[in-house]
């Protein structure tokens, strides 16, 4: 028998990369981030404050995010969902791990579960408000701002990075699909037609 | 008879367009409606009535219009049932009419006028009953069908758009555009949402005039206004077709209409608005009268439009009829633009001072206290019967005068339709004789649609709705409103009879739509029919494309006149969506073809694709369903694929299977609850396969769990049942047992799931480097263990759904495509073959292993199944325990899972029904899944059989559609009952 084969290489479910849609509009595939879902026992909630990760506490506003990196969004009553392209997910695990320690908790790594699309310019909550029911203005969608939603029927994390970046993690299965679909909804958004 | 006027019009005489019209060519002008244009051409005949095929000319000049209904296009971008006053002339438009044989002049179905009598209200309920209603019904759509849909997919781009608003308005007439101009200063977000393809409405007759200055100016200024604001969108061509719970709204924007080139025809507006104000305006009514069908009869309010905003006379002698003053102020416009009226005719004995006094000094005579009753000519209006009203309105003279236009108004009705459709209470005005909002509620009215009559009413109406609109949204301070002041005569809101009370032996329309006269009101109430939502379904009377819009006042106050009871008793209909039609495009918007669903696709998509799968769509993903090589049929595929499993190895990419990390201190407490089986005693590191019910006992899903640790659990679910095994699990762990410190995570995409199946499987994996230990007596069958394969982190299982030694070997999704590659290339020389999703499903079909949802239904229970001593075995509780005691559940003639076998395949299909021996009718059960089976050499099925279990042995005959066969009923395991296979 020949030798056996001992490494595996891995490949992300889009190519990273960026298409400029027009003057206003920019799309982009993120490269592979770690990503890990933090859940927190009912007991653990109620002192989610004094819970740190990385140094950082955990946002306790619903629907809110912080930090660089890693990143932390509030996803739901008793769910975080860290986000790092510096960090690998055993180091998340880890850092989890460390913050919660002697709470009820449990964090799980979905990294390879999730992909970040980028969509960015003064344009892209047209694009969004294409396929998703959320208010984007700057008033009840700001720049502290994610949320576990729908977009074109699909379920997607959307963090508003700033005024006019919006990152969205979505399931690695129908990354492509979505892809496609954002550049389409972008064809009747920029004057002219997409460059796509 | 209609003709274009030398002077005035908001058309733009510079740019002249042209169109066809059933073939003949018409010139416009930028500006005009293809109404407005017909008209000027003198084109009195536009279509014909759906029952009787009356000829019908223009009635109104905007949404209301009933009669000028038209086809626009041909082939793919055909749009039937257009309302000719609603569409903007575009250069080289094809106009058709509709609903008319041979043609729109001679109809042949005219015939059905002709003998009226033996059609009336209701006709095919009575007489349509033999043999059947679908026996006439192909017929009946024909001749009073509306325009034919298109026959080709339709090339025009639609989308959705979902937009918020602090306030969405309604209509951008006076009340809105100032409502509008209010509402963004105080600093409100703001949709302005208007039908017409401009706004103003009202005010953009050269006439009208605000702060002295022609009323357009003001519109102007309010819309240059707006345009600097990034607080508000206006849209135009735009109709709210529906308002719904919690101030949601659906607005259709017909971008086709305006003279841009967009690449969207339609776009769907999924408005939700913190709050909504209605501009809606208000509807002028028909007055009742025999032949008040005839071209050239109009509404005066369109007869004024038409000369003021399209410079078109609807005749060279216009008459004009009314029960209040609104018409008064069409006669003025019509001398104005130099057409000639002699004669208005009111139905009140007072005619108003100042307006009557003008109308006077025009010279055309008023006379009062009388109405039409018949209008003359054959397929045009030539002149009219006037009776005078006596008391008790009985008509008691008659005057004929000549005319070739009438203009009448019955009164307005309030355009209560959105209001109405978020079931907003409404009050009749015994004044106005109409249905309006009874004050404040929810949506906000503003304007005509409250019933009001002058601007200066109209614009303090809209003053008071938006300051309601700004303290409701918190806007503190002071805001002004600063209405323009019109310069307008005074006008009175009372309205006088629509009707005179003598029917004469012409028939009177009142839904022009549906050809519904007052004749089959009445016969409705001699019926005995005493609402209106009953007279309305007996009549259909406001069932049309138009729901009513000038039919349903009318209606209402005739039955309730033939009632003898007020006509708030007789009730109105209510409204429901949508106000307009909506074209189905639209609704749909980007989400056909391609888009229709998500697609799910595996890590190794692109691998399998480059084997030439044969694809299926499967809960959302696309998976390789066999691997045909070239010529090779897919039930060859399938055949050899399996044979190859079984005698050598196969892999198979089993990614989509539901994955479901539940970790924590009761996690497996918590899993012990859902599972028919014992789950809490599972050892670490082995596996486990499980049924999990619903309350009603009812088979819902399976799977295995496997045990990582002690409390840590990993579960895997069908494909299709990943998503809803999981929030069934959310739901129970949130909703029901809070108690319990368990934690739910889905991983099904977190990982690349490859089975390798086949007696050689073992071989194969020791091709690759790993810690795990793979020999039998380490790694038995219905185990798990974690550690790297490859280099990889890898959880990898020992379970089976072939029935052979297999694996299936769980990678990080990131290294799923090099897993599949490098387990071909090593597989080479053990021969192996890539399977799909067929050949597996016909690999458990040997093995008899139940496939939930194709093998049971939603009435299956385990003791159906076989699993009835598990259940029995359990102590602890688990949903659906307890409904397995019922009875019902354990009779012996339930359905129950067997094995089939025939000679021939034949009729053994699945959805075959199944007749025991002795009966001759009925179904006794059906073949759930069937296949030629290789490994056993004849064809096989499962199959649901009454009382099964118990008639191993048995005969039973197939049948399927004409087919008839037999099969034998034997145990459901086919191949290798004991399982020693996939224990080697």
């Amino acid at each position: 028998m020949a030798e056996k084969i001992a490494v595996l290489v891995g490949q992300s479910a889009l190519p990273a990369g960026g298409r400029v849609l027009g003057e206003t509009l920019h799309l982009s595939v993120m490269p592979a981030r770690a990503v890990v879902l933090l859940r927190l026992g009912a007991r653990s909630q109620k002192n989610a404050g004094d819970i740190r990760i990385a140094g950082r506490p955990l946002p306790l506003a619903a629907n809110s995010w912080s930090g660089d990196d890693p990143v932390v969004c509030r996803t739901a009553p008793d769910a975080w969902m860290i986000i790092s392209a510096q960090h690998p997910a055993e180091d998340l695990l880890d850092a989890a791990q460390s913050g919660c320690k002697r709470r009820s908790f449990a964090a799980a790594d979905v990294s390879d579960a999730c992909v970040t699309i980028a969509i960015e310019g003064p344009q892209a909550t047209d694009v969004l408000a294409r396929g998703c029911g959320l208010d984007f203005s700057a008033r009840a969608f700001g720049q502290d701002v994610c949320a576990r939603t729908r977009l074109a029927q699909l379920a997607v994390v959307l963090r508003r990075v700033n005024d006019e970046r919006f990152e969205l993690l979505v399931d690695r299965s129908s990354a492509a699909w979505l892809h496609d679909w954002l550049l389409d909804a972008a064809t009747a958004v920029v004057p002219g037609g997409t460059r796509a | 008879m209609g003709h274009r006027l030398d002077r005035g019009g908001h058309i733009d005489r510079s740019q002249r367009l042209s169109f066809r019209w059933n073939g003949r060519r018409i010139d416009a002008y930028a500006g005009d409606t293809i109404a407005s244009a017909l008209l000027a051409e003198d084109v009195h005949i536009v279509g014909r009535g759906m029952k009787y095929h009356r000829p019908r000319g223009v009635l109104s000049a905007g949404v209301e219009e009933p009669n000028a209904l038209v086809t626009l296009g041909r082939g793919a971008t055909l749009e039937p049932n257009a309302r000719a006053t609603m569409v903007p002339v575009r250069d080289g438009l094809e106009v058709r009419s509709q609903n008319a044989w041979p043609s729109l002049r001679f109809d042949l179905g005219r015939a059905f006028d002709l003998t009226s009598p033996l059609w009336p209200a209701g006709f095919y309920n009575k007489t349509f009953t033999w043999p059947s209603w679908h026996f006439y019904e192909p017929f009946i759509r024909r001749t009073a069908g509306l325009g034919p849909p298109p026959r080709l997919p339709d090339p025009a781009r639609y989308e959705a758009v979902n937009a918020h608003c602090d306030l969405l308005i309604v209509g951008a007439g006076p009340a809105g555009l100032l409502a509008a101009r209010t509402a963004v200063r105080a600093g409100l977000r703001v949709i302005l949402a208007e039908q017409d393809y401009e706004c103003g409405v009202e005010l953009l007759r050269p006439t009208a005039i605000l702060d002295e200055e022609p009323a357009i100016t003001w519109v102007a200024g309010v819309l240059g206004e707006l345009a600097a604001s990034r607080n508000v969108t206006v849209l135009t061509s735009t109709t709210a077709f529906g308002l719904y719970d919690h101030d949601s709204a659906g607005l259709l924007q017909r971008l086709d209409l305006g003279g841009g080139r967009s690449p969207v025809r339609q776009r769907y507006w999924r408005v939700r608005a913190r709050q909504v104000l209605l501009a809606t305006g208000a509807i002028e009514q028909p007055l009742v009268f025999g032949r008040n069908d005839l071209p050239g009869v109009m509404l005066a309010g369109a007869v004024r439009q038409y000369a003021n905003r399209y410079a078109v006379a609807a005749g060279r002698r216009v008459v004009l009829a009314t029960n209040n003053d609104s018409a008064y102020l069409a006669a003025l416009d019509l001398v104005s633009a130099g057409v000639e009226v002699p004669l208005l005719v009111d139905s009140r004995a007072t005619v108003p001072a100042v307006l009557g006094e003008r109308v006077r000094q025009c010279g055309i005579e008023i006379v009062t206290e009388a109405a039409p009753v018949h209008a003359m000519g054959r397929n045009r209006l030539k002149g009219l019967g006037i009776a005078r009203l006596g008391t008790g309105s009985a008509a008691s003279s008659t005057r004929e005068i000549e005319c070739d236009a009438l203009g009448m108004s019955g009164g307005w009705a309030p355009a209560v339709h959105l209001y109405s459709q978020t079931r907003g209470p409404l009050k009749f005005d015994e004044t106005r004789r109409c249905f309006v909002p009874p004050g404040d509620l929810t949506p906000l009215c503003a304007g005509a649609v409250t019933g009001t009559v002058t601007l200066t009413e109209t614009f303090e109406d809209a003053g008071r709705a938006v300051r309601l609109a700004l303290a409701r949204a918190g806007v503190s301070g002071h805001v002004p409103i600063e209405a323009p002041k019109p310069d307008e005569p005074a006008m009175s809101a009372q309205a006088g009879a629509a009707r005179a009370a003598a029917p004469g032996r012409h028939r009177e329309w009142l839904d022009f739509q549906h050809d519904v006269t007052v004749a089959d009101v009445t016969l409705a109430v001699d019926e005995g029919f005493d609402h209106i939502e009953l007279i309305k379904r007996f009549t259909t009377a406001g069932m049309a494309v138009d729901q009513g819009k000038t039919s349903n006042l009318n209606t209402l106050l005739v039955a309730s006149a033939l009632r003898q009871q007020p006509p708030a008793r007789t009730g109105a209909t209510t409204f429901r969506p949508p106000y307009t039609p909506v074209t189905l495009g639209a609704l749909a918007g980007r989400q056909v073809g391609e888009r229709y669903a998500p697609r799910r696709l595996l890590p190794a998509h692109a691998e399998h694709e480059a084997l030439h799968a044969h694809w299926w769509e499967a809960g959302g993903w696309m998976r390789p369903a066999c691997y045909p090589r070239k010529d090779e049929a897919a039930h060859d595929a399938v055949a050899r694929e399996a044979a190859a499993v079984r005698a050598g190895v196969g892999v198979f990419d089993a990614s989509p299977l539901g994955k479901i990390e539940v970790q924590g201190r009761d996690a497996a407490r918590f899993l012990d609850r859902f599972y028919i089986n014992n789950m809490a005693t599972l050892e670490p590191g082995r596996v486990r396969y499980g049924l999990m019910l619903n309350e009603n006992g009812v088979i819902i899903d399976d799977g295995t769990v496997a045990r990582l640790g002690d409390d840590h659990f990993v579960v895997t679910t069908t494909s299709g049942g990943a998503i809803r095994v999981a929030a069934w699990f959310e739901e129970w762990r949130q909703c029901e047992w809070s108690d319990l410190e368990v934690f739910v995570t889905p991983v099904t995409t977190q990982w690349a799931t490859i089975a390798v199946a086949g007696p050689r499987s073992r071989e194969l994996l020791g091709h690759f480097e790993t810690d795990i230990a793979l020999d039998a007596a380490t790694f038995p069958h219905m185990s798990l263990r974690a550690g790297r394969f490859a280099g990889a982190p890898c959880r990898l299982y020992r379970v089976s759904f072939s029935g052979e030694l297999g694996y299936e070997i769980n990678v990080p999704a990131r290294f799923g495509a090099a897993l599949w590659r490098a387990l071909l290339a090593e597989g080479a020389e053990l021969d192996v073959v890539p399977y799909g999703v067929e050949t597996l499903l016909l690999l458990r079909l040997e093995k008899g292993f139940l496939d939930v949802g194709v093998d049971t239904d939603g009435s299956t229970c385990p003791l159906d199944v076989g699993w009835g001593e598990v259940a029995a075995r359990k102590r602890a509780d688990f949903i659906g325990k307890r409904s397995l005691t019922r009875e019902d559940n354990q009779r012996p003639d339930r359905l129950q899972l067997v094995g089939l076998t025939a000679a021939d395949a034949g009729p053994l299909v699945p959805g075959a029904h199944l007749r025991l021996a002795g009966t001759r009718l009925g179904s006794d059960g059906w073949v759930t899944s069937a296949a030629l089976s290789p490994a056993v050499g004849r064809p096989i099925a499962l199959a649901m059989l009454r009382g099964g279990r118990a008639r191993l042995g048995e005969t039973v005959t197939l049948l399927d559609l004409a087919r008839q066969g037999t099969a034998t009923v034997v145990p459901s395991a086919f191949y290798d009952p004991e399982g020693k296979r996939l224990h080697g």
